[in-house]
Order: C-alpha cells, then sequence, then structure tokens
C-alpha cells in the first residue's frame, strides 16, 4: 500500500472517531443506541422518542456536519488559494475572503431585519450565501489586483493589503452589528471569532452542495495547479493556460468560503495549518494534498468545535479562539521558515 | 519546423524586437547571440507563444502559433527559462513530471513514468529524484528542469517533430554542467527536434550551434551559416568588444581582450 493511501486510511479512520465523539458529548450525552434508534425513528418517518434522540437529530449531527463541511471547505480553499497565489502562506482569513463575506452576509441579515417581515422570509433563502458571495469576490479580487506587481506576486504586499481589506471588512460588519436590531446580529463576535451554535439542517444542505460542487471541480484543476507553481509563463509552456486557471479557481473557491463563512463566520488559519500539516504527510502534489486536506481539515475543526463546546461547558467558546490559538503560532513559524528559504545560491531568485 | 517572419515586438511606439525573420529546421540547432537587451528573449518568449508579436507572424509546421490551443502547443514546443522559484517542497521526480502533464488527464500512464526516467537519467539527475526540489543547488535545479523540458518532448518520430527553446540555459552552471545540458539538447536536436536556444557564451555556440544568429537593438544583424567563419569584426559590430580568434584543429576559439 502506498503512503498516501496509508494516509488517507488513518485519516477516515479518525474522523469517524472524532465525528462520533462530537456528536456523543455535549451539554446533553447522547448513546450510540440513541442514535441508531434516531435515524431508524427518522428513515420510518416517526418523531424522536425521546429528548435525547431529538438533541442528536436536530442540534448535534447538523452541527457536526456543518463542521465537518466547513473544515473541509477551509482547508481545501487554503490548498486551492495557495496554489493560486503560488505561496503556502496564504489562506481565506488573510487575504480578505472571509472578512468580505462575513460583511456581505451581515448587510442581508442587518438591512432585511429592519425591513419587515416580507425581507425576513428572503434571508432564509439565499440572499445571505449571495451576499456573502459578492462580498467575499470582492475582496478577494481586489486584494488580488492590488498585490499583483508587474510579474510575480509579492507576499509582504499581498499580506498587508490583505490586512488592510480585512480591516475594511471587519469594521463594514461591525458597523452592521452596531445598528443591528435583531440580537443575533448585534453578537459581533459571532462575525469575527465564528461559532457553530446556530447550526441548522438548512446551512448543511446549502454549504455541503456548494462544497461538494466546489471539490468536485478543484479536483480536476489539481494538475494545472502543480504546473502553476514553476510561474504563470512557464505553466503556459507547460499546457495550464494560467488566467483562465486562476479566474476558475478564484470564483469556485470564493462561493464555497463565502457560503460556509455566511453561516458560521469567520474562522481564521484554518486554512492555512491543515494544508501545511498535510504536506508534511503527502507533499505538495495538490491532487494527494487536496483530498488529504479535506479530510484532515473536516477531522480538526470537529475537534476545535468538540473543545469550544466543552472546554467552559456548559458556557460555550467562540471557535475562532481556538482555531487562532493553535494557527497564530503555526503562521508565524510558516512565515520565518518561508523567509530563511528564500536567498538561494546559484543567482535564483 | 518554425517559421519567424518580419515579426516586431514594441511596448509603446518602441521596438524591443524589429522587423526579425528566423526559421529553424528539425535536426537543426539554432543559437540566437546578441549583447544584453538586444531582444533575444523576446523573440524566444514569442516563439514560445507567451507574448504576442505586435507584426509579423510566427508558424509552427505551416501554422501560425495563435491557431494552437495551450495544451496542444505544449505537446508540439517545450521552453526551459531562466529562472524557477518554486514556493513549495516538491520532490524533483514531481517536477519532471510535470513535462508530461499535456499527455494525461489524472494519473501518468506507464509510458509517462517510463520517460521521466530516461530523461533524468540522461542528464544524470536520476539520484536526486526523491529530493526536494528547494534544497537542490542552481545547477541541480535546472538540470532537473532540463529534464522536465526534455520530457514534454517525449517521443518523437518522422510523423511528429518537435520544437525545443532554450533561453540562456547554462547562465548559472558550472563548465560541466553547461556542457552536459548543450549536449543532451544537441542530441535531441539530431531526432526530430528543432532546437533554438539564446547563449551568452561565443565559445558555446561555435562548439554546438548549426547556425548562429546575432542581433543588436532589436535587430537580426548577422546569421553565420557556418559558425567556423566567426570573424573579429563581427563580434565587434554585435558585442562592441576586440576579441581574438584562435584556430585550435578544426574548431575555433575566442578570446577577448
Amino acid at each position: 500500500m502506498s503512503k498516501t493511501k496509508r494516509v488517507y486510511i488513518i485519516l477516515v479512520v479518525l474522523l469517524i472517531v472524532v465525528a462520533l465523539a462530537a456528536i456523543a458529548y455535549g451539554a446533553v450525552a447522547i448513546s450510540v443506541a440513541d442514535m441508531f434508534s434516531s435515524i431508524s425513528h427518522w428513515l420510518r418517518g416517526e418523531k424522536p422518542a425521546n429528548i435525547y434522540e431529538g438533541v442528536f437529530l436536530q442540534i448535534r449531527l447538523p452541527r457536526v456536519l456543518l463542521c465537518m463541511i466547513t473544515g473541509a471547505v477551509l482547508s481545501v480553499s487554503g490548498v486551492l488559494m495557495q496554489g493560486l497565489f503560488r505561496n503556502p502562506i496564504v489562506e481565506p482569513g488573510l487575504i480578505g475572503t472571509s472578512a468580505g463575506a462575513a460583511f456581505g452576509a451581515s448587510v442581508v441579515f442587518v438591512l432585511a431585519a429592519g425591513m419587515g417581515a416580507g425581507m425576513q422570509r428572503l434571508t432564509g433563502s439565499l440572499l445571505v450565501p449571495l451576499f456573502a458571495f459578492g462580498g467575499g469576490l470582492l475582496a478577494t479580487y481586489t486584494v488580488y489586483l492590488l498585490a499583483r506587481g508587474s510579474r510575480q506576486l509579492n507576499v509582504t504586499i499581498l499580506l498587508l493589503i490583505g490586512i488592510a481589506i480585512n480591516a475594511v471588512g471587519l469594521s463594514g460588519t461591525g458597523f452592521m452589528s452596531y445598528i443591528a436590531r435583531d440580537p443575533q446580529a448585534r453578537s459581533i463576535t459571532f462575525w469575527n471569532l465564528g461559532t457553530f451554535s446556530g447550526a441548522s439542517w438548512f446551512q448543511v444542505w446549502i454549504t455541503g452542495t456548494v462544497a461538494a460542487i466546489v471539490f468536485l471541480i478543484a479536483s480536476g484543476y489539481a494538475k494545472q495547479l502543480n504546473a502553476l507553481a514553476l510561474g504563470e509563463e512557464q505553466a503556459m509552456h507547460a499546457g495550464v493556460d494560467p488566467e483562465k486557471l486562476k479566474r476558475r479557481i478564484m470564483f469556485f473557491n470564493t462561493a464555497m468560503v463565502s457560503v460556509a463563512t455566511a453561516f458560521v463566520g469567520v474562522i481564521s488559519f484554518m486554512g492555512l495549518i491543515v494544508p501545511h500539516l498535510m504536506r508534511m504527510f503527502v507533499g505538495s502534489d495538490n491532487r494527494k494534498l487536496l483530498p488529504a486536506s479535506m479530510l484532515a481539515g473536516a477531522m480538526l475543526l470537529t475537534l476545535a468545535d468538540m473543545g469550544a463546546r466543552l472546554l467552559l461547558a456548559p458556557a460555550e467558546l467562540p471557535i475562532g479562539i481556538i482555531t487562532a490559538l493553535v494557527g497564530a503560532p503555526a503562521f508565524i513559524i510558516l512565515l520565518k521558515k518561508a523567509h530563511i528559504l528564500q536567498p538561494k545560491g546559484g543567482g535564483y531568485d | 519546423m518554425i517559421e519567424v517572419q518580419q515579426v516586431s515586438y514594441r511596448v509603446k511606439e518602441k521596438a524591443l524586437v524589429n522587423n526579425v525573420s528566423l526559421h529553424a529546421s528539425t535536426g537543426e540547432f539554432v543559437v540566437i547571440m546578441g549583447a544584453n537587451g538586444a531582444g533575444k528573449s523576446t523573440l524566444l518568449r514569442m516563439m514560445a507563444g507567451g507574448l504576442k508579436a505586435s507584426a509579423g507572424r510566427i508558424l509552427l509546421q505551416g501554422k501560425p502559433l495563435q491557431e494552437y490551443g495551450i495544451e496542444s502547443l505544449a505537446r508540439k514546443r517545450s521552453v526551459l527559462s531562466q529562472h524557477y522559484h518554486i514556493e513549495f517542497p516538491m520532490s524533483a521526480r514531481e517536477i519532471v513530471m510535470m513535462g508530461r502533464y499535456p499527455y494525461f488527464n489524472h494519473e501518468p500512464h506507464t509510458d509517462d513514468e517510463t520517460i521521466v526516467d530516461e530523461m533524468m537519467r540522461s542528464l544524470e539527475v536520476e539520484t536526486l529524484a526523491g529530493r526536494n526540489y528547494q534544497t537542490l543547488s542552481g545547477g541541480e535545479a535546472q538540470k532537473v528542469q532540463m529534464s522536465r523540458v526534455l520530457a514534454q518532448i517525449g517521443r518523437v518520430s518522422a510523423e511528429n517533430q518537435k520544437l525545443l527553446l532554450l533561453d540562456e540555459p547554462v547562465s548559472h552552471l558550472d563548465i560541466k554542467f553547461q556542457h552536459q545540458l548543450l549536449q543532451a539538447a544537441r542530441s535531441v536536436s539530431r531526432e526530430y527536434v528543432a532546437v533554438v536556444a539564446v547563449l551568452h557564451d561565443v565559445n558555446l555556440a561555435l562548439k554546438y550551434a548549426d547556425r548562429i544568429c546575432f542581433m543588436k537593438e532589436g535587430e537580426m544583424i548577422e546569421t553565420l551559416h557556418e559558425p567556423a567563419s566567426i570573424s573579429t569584426n563581427l563580434l565587434r559590430k554585435v558585442f562592441d568588444i576586440d576579441a581574438s580568434i584562435i584556430d585550435h584543429g578544426t574548431e575555433k576559439f575566442v578570446i577577448y581582450r
């Protein structure tokens, strides 16, 4: 068995174990028997027999599923963006995608809430992900255009512009929260630090569908993204249309990150740590890195969410606190390492 | 194989390449020389399809370059650039396998694997296959890139002829590696491949080229069909230097004063 396959199998097993644990533990403990009987009741179209089955079906299961999907989305997005920007220290939280998407979503939440019942019905539908997508795309594209130098993308400039655009997005979100009347939308921590406490089946379906479509498309671009690592013109020499590739990846990637962010807020550093971790196990070939990061991301974010629920139980921590606490040091180490690697002999810049 | 017809490239009225014509057939090793800023690399980039000519046209096997799709072009011609900087840890073999990307969909065929191994052996980098590309020396990295570019050429035949473009391929290499790389390029040029290379070293050009084209200020000012007929006058005209030419058996060497 190849090393990559072994890594996949270990990840799948870990993911299942973590998911079961995340479903079982919480304010109310749920046994495996409850899970099975709940599913069988649901399959037969019957109501949950007791509170445990109800908690499982309506609260815990959608939450864990949304968590897994979001973790996979952010990690896959990290891989895609790193490939696109040709740099290992890029992720949706750093270059404005998440902040832009959060702002887009907050606009709908807050303005629609002030407009009465008609608009409120819309907010439950596709309006939120759509606005999130608009905001995310606008922010990402702005960062990309501003940071793109004459030939090569300068990472320092990229990160600085990312900070600026992030600040704009977050202050916009802050303003929307400030003028909001709805208590849910008023909670600024929701947007800045993320939480899965409001997970619903509706969110699972929307995010899951978008994520599935984008994963499928992205895996088709894995090989081309590898070639892009050579440089844009060099990728063209190797048979890849870099402009077309960049446009498509940016579009699909922003779509899935925005939708996820619209529902759970900004969760930073996932897209950075997971691909980096997986590069150590499967290398940088995107054909292997994408599926590995997808599985690892799903597993790790579920783990982080379990921590968010259990550390201060019965109170709940925003999940972004946990991911940032682990992610920020990892980010600093990466930055340092990238800096050391840069000067190379033989005239290579 | 490739026919450059009165091609110009202008940036804001300034012609970087002005009315240049050039051709290369399979079995030929053509070298472009000239001082810095003479337009050599710009010409090569246009021939590679990465830069669109402002005027004139370039035909690859009788068909205008623009009419090729990017992927089908990659199956016809291969390019070695001056610089490759890769930010991700990738094995040398993974880099060489990229040369086969235009030929397979998701997973490489056995033939692709064979070609990759063959090309790495031909440049004596097969022992580096598992090494992280980022840790290679400049010379090793360039040889790995050359293996990739040769893997992209792949199999050739009378029905399937190809073009190899090299942009200052040996500028950062030591003397042994320079000869090794140019020798590899020369041997593919003997079998249904046309090779066009930009070189800076006159003596290397004299040793490997079948024909040397000299550029100055964007124009093609001289073509030496017989490299051995090089003269001090020509070198002064092109490079603005004083040189002597010494005969050593059948070979000629240029020394600078």
